[in-house]
């Protein structure tokens, strides 16, 4: 909607006056600067003099921009308005429409709608509407955004009087450009005449009768010293005529326009990862974990020999990299006593040896599922709530893992130069999606008592 | 006395015990969560021999506690299908480094909960460089300042994010990639009222990362274009290769389903060779049939098994 400021009376006043725009956008015109190429999106505009626009502030993605010499203007649309002195189109400048000095022009045009009451009765009188205009009659209605300045557009507007009332029975409206000057300044003239008494406090505003509307003005360039976000604004006078054409009653009414806000963000490409404990008793991977974990450990503590061991982290990962991401792990070494080195797949009794499930044909590659505690060692599974991808999940039931419950996979083993294994992940952007990593351990009855320790890192990449 | 000052400070020693539960409490719950964003995860660079260049990466500790965060730098190479690094246990690349006082690689530094923090990277290449395409990852690993210690059996657990870094030196910014396709599967013959399946491989054998762009298209037998399929930008590094996917689903694999396809179709795909503006064509074609096997072979099967019955019928009842 446009904005009204303020009512001035002149002789007697229509009151409750208000005048509206359907779009109170400023038109952009303005013209190429140096350096402009023709078969490239690029436009660099005058940013200096010559043309009302100085700024692409008053264009905005989408907007319907012609390009050229006068007389063989081509019709663009802008896709960006950054910074002030460039935008970039859609498709490519034509040769031709990159000289120097050639005109940009974007027009915007509004539908007006104005309401009142009127003041007095006249018989046989006129509602006029007067819009600023150039003065010439072919630069005022050329279709060409004019500086401050309403154009009357290339074709007469509609003028859209109310329905007749009492009193009132209206013409068809009228428009004539430039037609009436007033103090110095020019105006079109957008009319309804009626037969009739007319009536004292008549409201057209739209709901007790209709009100009048003027379709297609184009609004205004920016006047001379325009300054970006502050309205300029153009007094629109609204006269009450009797049958001689003399002013009985009139108000004005300034109305602004102003270029529309620009609301910019900047969304960099980033990926989150988070590692979080999960609480012991936690039912996950079809098995009840036994201990809390944190972000930066699992601490399994004293562990039984006789029953596996359960315990779960969450992993989540979060990423607008259009790509997606994926995420691996790998362990440094076997669960060694006190950390000490497990050298390959080391069965020593200082060592809690990765599983090899059920069938002996679990690897850091291979799943096989682990139910029977007559099998010891340590491996870690899946239960994914929202990943895109994962390679096997606690209960997958193929292949080696046919006929079990808990499907696990032992950790890559750094120290035995096996690669990292991608856990989950996802060809495409993610929205916090998450897995539960399941850890189990068992350790042999051999294995000898005191503390045993290793490190696991998940890695979180974009994928390019 | 002594109940007096129970009584006294009874209350207020209940009211501190139960803070330090609290926060206690609230320490461990708060150390049970990391959460590190890193920005750009992916980022393309191009530089000059005897030219130096500084990006930026930003961290954010999105987490409640602090962290200890070690940056180093490791080798990647491409999977050859996906896009996904695979990480090398090395760094090669000599010329980067973090351009900030005391920081650099494997060198730690604290982030607080909720705070940013902006790593100028800078690279500095001798004039002396050839040019060539390095991949490397700069590695965040992140784990709580404040580390629990604890004796007991456990597994440590670190979290650690990538940011890639592909690096282009070359003396001109010309894209010197050079894509070709190097297989398209498919079933050579398919039921007509199944749809045409089918993947491809693309490999750069140039010297510079550059996005796959061009169709896949599928021609009936009159020569008639009957389907066409965008193929989603994808980068392929330097002596890489990566499988094509169709822009709309982002699907690896490429389908044209009709209700019935009959006779020789020709599965063609155009890929630019590169970015340039008069980048050649490279053109690989494969060819399938689709004939009607459902409809041939039941009833076939239907004679063989009938034929098989009959014969078995006269053996057991001689005449």
């Amino acid at each position: 909607m446009g904005i009204s400021f303020f009512n001035r009376a002149q002789s007697a006043s229509l009151t409750n006056v208000s005048v509206t725009l359907s779009n109170p956008r400023l038109s952009f015109r303005g013209s190429l600067a140096s350096g402009n190429i023709a078969g490239t999106s690029q436009v660099i505009i005058n940013t200096s003099s010559n043309h009302p626009s100085l700024s692409t502030a008053q264009l905005q993605e989408g907007d319907s921009i012609a390009i050229g010499e006068a007389g063989s203007l081509a019709n663009y649309t802008v896709s960006t308005t950054n910074p002030a002195s460039d935008f970039t189109l859609t498709s490519v400048l034509a040769a031709g429409d990159s000289d120097l000095n050639d005109d940009v022009i974007s027009t915007q045009s509004a539908a007006l709608t104005v309401r009142f009451t009127t003041a007095t009765a006249i018989n046989n009188g006129r509602f006029r509407i007067l819009v600023p205009a150039l003065a010439s009659d072919i630069n005022s209605a050329d279709g060409i955004p004019d500086s401050d300045l309403y154009d009357f557009g290339s074709s007469a507007p509609t003028v859209t009087c109310p329905t007749n009332i009492s009193g009132y029975a209206f013409t068809t409206g009228t428009a004539t450009a430039s037609a009436i000057t007033i103090s110095g300044t020019d105006y079109h003239s957008y009319e309804c005449a009626y037969a009739g008494t007319g009536g004292v406090g008549t409201a057209f505003d739209g709901t007790s009768n209709d009100y009048i509307t003027i379709s297609n003005v184009i609004n205004p360039a920016p006047e001379a010293g325009h300054t970006t976000g502050t309205a300029d604004t153009q007094n629109i006078v609204i006269q009450h005529l009797d049958d001689g054409f003399n002013v009985d009653d009139s108000t004005s009414v300034a109305v602004g326009v102003i270029e529309a806000v620009k609301v910019t963000a900047s969304v960099p490409a980033s990926i989150s990862f988070s590692i979080a404990g999960v609480a012991a008793s936690t039912s996950t991977c079809g098995i009840t974990t036994d201990v809390t974990t944190t972000a930066a450990a699992v601490p399994f503590g004293e562990v039984s020999i006789s029953a596996f061991n359960n315990a779960a982290q969450t992993l989540t990962v979060t990423t607008n990299a259009v790509n997606g991401y994926a995420v691996t792990t790998l362990e440094n070494d076997q669960l060694g006593l006190d950390g000490a080195t497990c050298t390959g797949d080391s069965t020593s009794n200082s060592c809690i040896r990765d599983s090899i499930g059920d069938d002996s044909l679990m690897s850091h590659l291979a799943f096989d599922n682990w139910d029977s505690t007559a099998n010891k060692g340590f491996a870690y599974s899946i239960d994914n709530d929202d990943a895109n991808t994962i390679p096997f999940e606690y209960n997958t039931v193929t292949g080696n893992c046919t006929g079990g419950t808990f499907c696990a996979k032992q950790f890559a083993d750094a120290e035995d130069s096996q690669t990292a294994q991608t856990i989950f992940s996802s060809a495409t952007v993610a929205d916090a999606e998450n897995i539960n990593v399941c850890y189990r351990v068992l350790p042999d009855v051999v294995t000898a008592a005191g503390d045993y320790e290793n490190f696991i890192t998940y890695t979180a990449t974009a994928t390019f | 006395m002594l109940n007096k000052k129970i009584k006294k400070f009874g209350p207020n020693l209940f009211l501190a015990s139960v803070c330090f539960f609290l926060s206690v409490s609230l320490g461990n719950a708060q150390a049970s969560r990391i959460n590190l964003s890193i920005s750009p995860p992916v980022t393309y660079l191009s530089i000059k021999p005897g030219e130096s260049k500084t990006y930026q990466i930003r961290a954010e500790n999105l987490g409640d506690s602090t962290l200890e965060i070690t940056p180093s730098l490791l080798d990647f190479e491409a999977d050859n299908l996906t896009g996904q690094p695979v990480v090398k246990q090395t760094g090669t690349f000599k010329y980067i480094q973090i351009n900030e006082g005391s920081s650099f690689f494997g060198e730690s530094f604290n982030l607080e909960p909720k705070q940013k923090k902006t790593i100028p990277i800078t690279i500095d290449i001798p004039r002396s460089e050839r040019e060539e395409e390095y991949a490397m990852t700069i590695f965040f690993t992140f784990k709580n300042k404040i580390d629990e210690q604890q004796k007991e059996t456990q597994a440590k657990v670190a979290g650690t994010i990538g940011s890639n870094l592909i690096l282009i030196v070359t003396k001109n910014d010309l894209d010197r990639g050079n894509i070709i396709v190097k297989n398209i599967k498919s079933m050579p013959i398919i039921d007509s009222f199944m749809p045409i399946r089918f993947t491809a491989i693309a490999e750069n054998i140039g010297k510079n990362a550059t996005p796959a762009s061009g169709s896949a298209k599928i021609y009936d037998w009159q020569n008639k274009e009957v389907a066409q399929f965008e193929v989603h930008p994808d980068m392929i590094l330097a002596d890489s290769s990566r499988q094509l996917r169709e822009n709309e689903f982002l699907s690896r694999e490429f389908r044209y389903k009709k209700p019935f396809l009959l006779g020789i179709y020709r599965i063609t795909f155009e890929l630019n060779k590169n970015s340039s503006l008069d980048s050649e064509i490279i053109t690989l074609n494969k060819t399938i049939v689709a004939l009607p096997l459902s409809i041939i072979i039941l009833p076939l099967s239907g004679f063989i098994l009938y034929s098989g019955y009959r014969l078995v019928l006269i053996k057991i009842k001689p005449r």
